[in-house]
């Protein structure tokens, strides 16, 4: 059956099909691979492919394996719940705080990296910095202002979106 | 000789079990803290006694001293443990645990107070003779002045507060014309974290490593060291991986340092556990920062070389007995790593998230250790400190143990909020860490190496079938009832 998940927030499609035994055949861009599962407690899981045995664990949203911690989301049911989202969450404010100072105003052209907006949070100062280029359109929050987690602080016009 | 038979733990978190561990070790009960909104964390309920603190701002709760010698009071309590952070090292504590006949498990009060003005530890160690760093440490607070001391210093600089501590009101300024505004920001976030927005400047050393000795003294007037850490992994100027033994010093260099921090404590006349930390220059010169006049967030990886456990030791000491070894007695084993587990965002600056830990996992290794003051299911909010918890592995040497603390950290995924373990995999795999070449900056230097990576094809063929083997449920809990895993799809696809 053909499926799709969103990893990373990146769409990747695939198909499984049953294998031999308790073998599941998956395949992700032509390439096939065979897949079992060994062993299975709670979040934890031990699965073989291609004969090697990976170590796993989840959670509802999120996958650890080797290296990498990773989102992992079918975008059926995320349809459901997103569109409140930004599509610039990244610079909103990821946990409550003070808005401290600005340092780009209306009208200004920002560079991926550039520092925007300096915030206060657990006693500390961060600065939240645009994840892309663009032109800033507005500042939502005045110098001072208490802000709550997940907020918007700032609209950016994304360059070359028209 | 004293012998303590109950003791309050005033901490929290990963900190307050720790301790809890030994005193439960040496057959001493453990009175324990908590707030309302800790009631489901692992501290709550480790030790013999749970104390509901109720809630309220930290002034209320753990920080509140006339409370906490109340409680003292009330249950009958020997002495006190501090742990770090919160009342460890304010003075007022002491004394008020002193009137109240509670033993304090730290240093005298003279102590605590000397160093924790760096003001006055500067000018005790620059009587005794200890190198310090050129810097203006007055009470001339103008910024035209301080941006004259800066010059005459000469750039690059360092701004600290003077009440300072782990990072808080500290920058660097490279040249003249970024000290004012530097210097006001410093000034700020001082005045918030403090209450004081006092600073002082000092020469900022370019390649610099953090290095601090263990030291522990008794009342017999008896004055070790256990050898050093190297600490220089940090950002936001907060360590996130400490070794012991550091690969930067040759042993002639290694005792000079060490043989310096005994110097110290017995200059202090000191007493109990403290940390006597050093700035290292490349060409080996080192210079006297600060002592902690408390047990460190790191001390494991001490416990870990040297066979010992200091918080055993800090209760001795403060029970009166006289510590059976001699310097000699104390060695370096093998290496041992420790990383910070942090609720942040590597890649948005390491600011701390917030969120549910789902999942923290299991160790596949000989001996890891971890000292966590979560478990799964808890919840991580803005209340307390980002830390969540400290993986501490030992090995042979130096490469056996990072190539260990990186597979340990592949078992504790802490999965359900934004963490830094991915990135602290990250610093153990670069090269320039591997070879021991670990300044301060080195978060910094390296920041471009330090991102996260885009997934290979052969972690996201794992990440599919790990997800489609777990199941699409949301709840993993033990006795769940309804996964639909890709097998049960698939069969049900055949049937159809």
């Amino acid at each position: 059956m053909e499926k799709e998940l969103l990893i990373n927030d990146e769409s990747i499609r695939y198909t499984l099909e049953k294998g031999q035994g308790d073998e599941i055949l998956l395949t992700v861009d032509g390439l096939t691979f065979k897949g079992r599962l060994l062993e299975r407690e709670n979040a934890r899981s031990v699965i073989q492919i291609d004969g090697k045995n990976i170590q796993a664990w989840k959670s509802k949203n999120h996958i650890s394996i080797g290296d990498q911690s990773l989102k992992i989301e079918n975008p059926r049911e995320q349809r459901k719940t997103k569109g409140k989202k930004s599509a610039n969450h990244e610079m909103s404010s990821p946990m409550p705080g003070k808005i401290l100072k600005h340092l780009v105003k209306e009208g200004d052209t920002v560079t991926t990296g550039q520092g925007l907006i300096v915030m206060e949070a657990m006693k500390m100062e961060h600065t939240i910095k645009a994840s892309f280029d663009g032109l800033v359109t507005k500042v939502l929050f005045q110098e001072g202002e208490l802000v709550g987690a997940g907020v918007d602080l700032i609209d950016i016009e994304k360059s070359g979106e028209v | 000789m004293k012998k303590f038979k109950r003791v309050l733990i005033a901490n929290r978190g990963e900190i307050a079990i720790r301790v809890a561990k030994t005193l439960r070790e040496l057959d001493i009960e453990s009175v324990m803290l908590f707030t309302d909104e800790e009631k489901d964390l692992p501290h709550a309920s480790f030790g013999d006694i749970s104390i509901n603190l109720g809630s309220g701002p930290l002034s209320d709760t753990y920080l509140n001293i006339s409370k906490l010698v109340e409680l003292c009071k009330e249950h009958k309590v020997d002495a006190v443990h501090p742990g770090y952070g919160f009342l460890s090292e304010r003075a007022p504590f002491a004394k008020a645990l002193k009137e109240a006949g509670v033993e304090l498990i730290g240093p005298p009060t003279a102590a605590m107070e000397a160093m924790g003005d760096k003001k006055t530890s500067k000018e005790i160690m620059e009587k005794a003779g200890i190198p310090l760093i050129p810097g203006y440490h007055g009470d001339n607070q103008e910024s035209d002045f301080l941006a004259k001391e800066a010059v005459k210093i000469g750039f690059p600089i360092l701004i600290k507060a003077s009440a300072g501590g782990g990072g808080k009101g500290m920058r660097i300024v490279e040249k003249d014309s970024e000290f004012q505004e530097a210097l006001e920001s410093a000034k700020r976030e001082a005045m918030n974290a403090f209450g004081d927005d006092k600073v002082l400047i000092e020469k900022y050393i370019t390649d610099p490593r953090h290095i601090e000795v263990q030291v522990m003294s008794d009342t017999h007037g008896q004055h070790f060291h256990f050898w050093e850490r190297e600490c220089s992994i940090q950002r936001r100027y907060q360590k996130i991986v400490e070794e012991s033994p550091s690969p930067a010093l040759s042993q002639s260099l290694r005792e000079e340092i060490c043989q310096t921090a005994v110097k110290i404590s017995e200059t202090m006349n000191y007493v109990g556990a403290g940390t006597v930390e050093f700035i290292l220059d490349k060409d080996g010169s080192f210079y006297f920062l600060e002592m902690n006049t408390r047990l460190q967030v790191e001390h494991p990886i001490t416990e870990m070389v040297t066979g010992s456990d200091l918080v055993q030791l800090q209760i001795r000491v403060a029970q009166g007995e006289k510590l059976p070894f001699t310097q000699s007695e104390i060695h370096q084993n093998g290496h041992a790593i420790e990383v910070r587990i942090y609720a942040e965002n590597p890649d948005q600056d390491f600011m701390p998230s917030i969120g549910t830990i789902d999942v923290v996992g299991e160790s596949r290794l000989l001996g890891v250790r971890l000292d966590s003051g979560y478990k799964a299911g808890n919840e991580v909010t803005t209340s307390f400190d980002p830390m969540i918890a400290k993986l501490i592995v030992w090995s042979t040497g130096r490469t056996e143990a990072i190539n260990k603390m990186d597979k340990a950290l592949s078992d504790y995924p802490f999965l359900g909020l934004t963490t830094n373990r991915d990135y602290l995999k990250r610093i153990l795999k670069h090269e320039t860490f591997r070879e021991g070449v670990t300044f301060t900056h080195f978060v910094k230097t390296y920041a471009d190496d330090l991102k996260a990576r885009s997934l290979s094809r052969e972690e996201v063929i794992q990440a599919i079938l790990a997800y489609e083997f777990m199941g699409t449920t949301t709840k993993l809990a033990e006795n769940e009832a309804h996964v639909t895993t890709a097998w049960d799809q698939l069969s049900g696809f055949r049937l159809n």
